[in-house]
C-alpha cells in the first residue's frame, strides 16, 4: 500500500481509496468519515475529477493506480490517462464517493450495439415498407398461445407465454402500421381458453389467422387443419369440435406453404409442416396456421432474432393470396 | 383327607397340561400341512398366471408398442387399472419421458354408451410440459394402450382430480373423449416434399 501525505500540518482526515477495472468500467471509490464525505465537492470533466475535500487528508491507496493524484491542500485532482464517461454516486453506509468511468471506445461499442438493436427492432417495418407486394388480407387475429398459469414450454426464465405474446404484440404493430385491422386474443399475461380463443377468431371472421406457439425442438413446425375424411359415427359426431375450418382448409395449406417458404428464406433452414386435428385450427372459420418456433431452449429470443421473426411472417403473410 | 386331596389335585393339573400339549402338538401339525399348499399357490401365479398388456408409449415423435407382464387380472376393470399405471409409469430406457412425472390414477368408470373415464391426479396436467405433438402423442399413447388391452369400450375420457378440465397443455380438447381427436392419421413433411403419414 502506498501513503501519499499532504504537506498540510492540520489535523487530517483518513481517506482511503480503491479501484477496480473490468472491461472498460474503472470504478474508484474514496471511502472517509461521514461528515466528510457529506461536505466534499466535486467536479468532474471529461479526463479530470477534481474533489474539494472540507479538510486537509491523508489519502491511503493501492499501488499500480491507472489515473494520476495530485493532492494539494483540501483538493485532489485525478488525472485520467484516457477520456470517457464519468459517473458520480455518493453513498453512505459506509461514507463513499464512487466514480465509474467508462472509456469512450467501450462506450461507442455500446452505443453501437444498441443503435443495432433499434435498427433490428425498425428493420421488419423498414422491410414492409419496401416490401413490393402489397398484402391482400385486410383482417387478422392473432392468437399469443398459452399465458397465465399456463407457461408453455419453459426454458430458466424464458417462457412460451411470453415469446409468443412478445412476437404477437409486434406483429400487430407491424400490420397496423399498413392499415389492417388486427386483434389478438391476448394483450397481456393471462390465461385464455381455447374456446375463448376460437369464439374471438369466429366473431372477427379474419382474412388470416397466426396462432404463435413454441416447439420442443430446435425446428420450426407449422401446422395445419386436419380432418377425418371418412364418416364418423353419432357418438364421435356428438362430441366432434366444430369442422368450420372445412371450407378454408386449402386456403390454409397455401398460408402454411407461404409462411413456410419466408422462414426458410429468412433462417436458411428447413422448416417441418404437419397436419393435425388442432381444436384451435379445425374450429376457426378462417385461413389458420399455427406456427411453432424454436424452442427457447435452442434460440435466443433477443431483439434481432425477433425482429427476424416477424420480418418472415410478414413475408409469408404478403406472399399469401399473390 | 390332605394327601388325597393333594393327589386329586396334581392329577388335574396333569390331565390339563396333556391337554395342552396335545393341543399344540394337533394344531402344529395342521399348520406344517397348509404351508406348503400355499407356497404351491404362490409358484403357480409366478410362473404361468400372467397376461400380457400391450402399452403404447411416446417417444421422440411416435409411439412405441411394449409389452408388459403381470398377474391376470379377470375383471376388466382391473386390467383398465392395470393398462393405465402401466402407462403413467413411463417407457423403459428412456431417460427423459413425455409422461408427467407423479401422475396417478385415481378412479376408473365406465358409463352405458361404453366410453371409459380415467381419473387422473393434477400432477398429470400441471407437470406436463411440451408442444402440440407431446401432447397429441401423450393422450393417443394412453387411449390406444386402452382400447388395445380392454374390450367393449367406445372412447376414453380424461377427467383431472374428478373434474373436466378444458385442455391439458393449451393444444387439445380434453372436454371430449379422446378418440376423435386421436385416431385421425395425423402427417408431416419436411419442406416441399409430400406428406407422409407420422404415427
Amino acid at each position: 500500500m502506498l501513503t501519499v501525505v499532504s504537506l498540510s500540518a492540520e489535523k487530517k482526515t483518513e481517506v482511503s481509496v480503491k479501484f477496480s477495472k473490468q472491461e472498460g468500467l474503472i470504478r474508484v471509490v474514496f471511502e472517509a468519515e461521514e461528515s466528510f464525505i457529506n461536505k466534499t465537492k466535486v467536479i468532474t470533466l471529461s479526463s479530470q475529477i477534481k474533489i474539494q475535500f472540507p479538510e486537509s487528508f491523508n489519502l491511503t491507496a493501492q499501488k499500480n493506480l491507472p489515473f494520476e493524484m495530485v493532492p494539494k491542500d483540501k483538493l485532489l485532482v485525478m488525472n485520467l490517462k484516457e477520456q470517457g464517461e464519468i459517473k458520480f454516486f455518493r453513498l453512505s453506509s459506509p461514507a463513499r464517493l464512487v466514480f465509474d468511468i467508462q472509456k469512450k471506445e467501450i462506450q461507442k461499442e455500446k452505443q453501437t450495439e444498441k443503435k443495432i438493436e433499434k435498427q433490428a427492432e425498425k428493420q421488419t417495418e423498414k422491410t414492409a415498407e419496401k416490401q413490393p407486394v402489397p398484402i391482400l388480407s385486410k383482417v387478422f387475429v392473432i392468437d399469443a398461445g398459452h399465458g397465465g398459469y399456463d407457461f408453455g414450454i419453459t426454458s430458466g426464465d424464458v417462457s412460451e407465454k411470453d415469446i409468443s405474446l412478445s412476437l404477437a404484440k409486434d406483429l400487430s404493430t407491424i400490420l397496423s402500421r399498413k392499415n389492417k385491422k388486427v386483434f389478438l386474443t391476448r394483450k397481456v399475461d393471462q390465461y385464455i381458453s381455447l374456446a375463448d380463443r376460437i369464439n374471438l377468431v369466429n366473431q372477427k371472421s379474419p382474412d388470416v389467422f397466426i396462432s404463435l406457439h413454441s416447439s420442443m425442438s430446435e425446428k420450426f413446425i407449422l401446422y395445419s387443419p386436419k380432418f377425418d375424411e371418412q364418416g364418423s359415427n353419432e357418438i364421435v359426431d356428438f362430441y366432434s369440435i366444430s369442422s368450420r375450418q372445412r371450407k378454408y382448409i386449402e386456403k390454409s395449406k397455401a398460408l402454411s406453404v407461404s409462411i413456410g417458404k419466408a422462414i426458410e428464406a429468412e433462417f436458411k433452414t428447413d422448416i417441418i409442416r404437419r397436419e393435425m386435428p388442432l381444436p384451435l385450427l379445425n374450429s376457426a372459420g378462417a385461413p389458420s396456421v399455427l406456427i411453432e418456433l424454436p424452442s427457447p431452449k435452442f434460440m435466443v429470443y433477443d431483439q434481432q432474432m425477433k425482429a427476424r421473426l416477424e420480418n418472415s411472417i410478414f413475408n409469408g403473410v404478403a406472399t399469401y393470396g399473390q | 383327607m390332605n394327601i388325597k386331596r393333594l393327589s386329586v389335585i396334581i392329577l388335574l393339573a396333569l390331565i390339563f397340561l396333556g391337554g395342552v400339549a396335545g393341543g399344540y402338538l394337533y394344531f402344529m401339525k395342521i399348520f406344517s400341512r397348509e404351508k406348503p399348499t400355499e407356497e404351491a399357490v404362490e409358484t403357480l401365479t409366478r410362473t404361468e398366471d400372467l397376461f400380457s398388456l400391450r402399452i403404447y408409449y411416446p417417444v421422440g415423435d411416435r409411439l412405441r408398442i411394449e409389452e408388459r407382464r403381470l398377474p391376470r387380472r379377470t375383471v376388466q376393470i382391473a386390467v383398465a387399472e392395470a393398462t393405465v399405471e402401466e402407462y403413467l409409469k413411463g417407457p423403459a430406457g428412456v431417460a427423459s419421458s413425455s409422461i408427467p412425472r407423479d401422475a396417478k390414477l385415481l378412479g376408473l368408470y365406465k358409463d352405458a354408451d361404453r366410453i371409459l373415464y380415467v381419473d387422473l391426479s393434477d400432477e398429470f396436467r400441471r407437470n406436463f410440459q411440451g408442444d402440440a405433438l407431446t401432447e397429441f402423442l401423450l393422450l393417443r399413447g394412453l387411449y390406444e394402450s386402452l382400447v388395445s388391452n380392454i374390450q367393449d369400450i367406445q372412447d376414453v375420457k380424461v377427467f383431472i382430480e374428478g373434474k373436466e378440465i378444458e385442455t391439458l397443455g393449451g393444444h387439445f380438447y380434453l372436454l371430449h373423449p379422446l378418440k376423435d381427436m386421436v385416431s385421425h392419421e395425423t402427417s408431416m413433411s419436411h419442406s416441399d416434399t409430400k406428406t407422409s403419414p407420422l404415427f
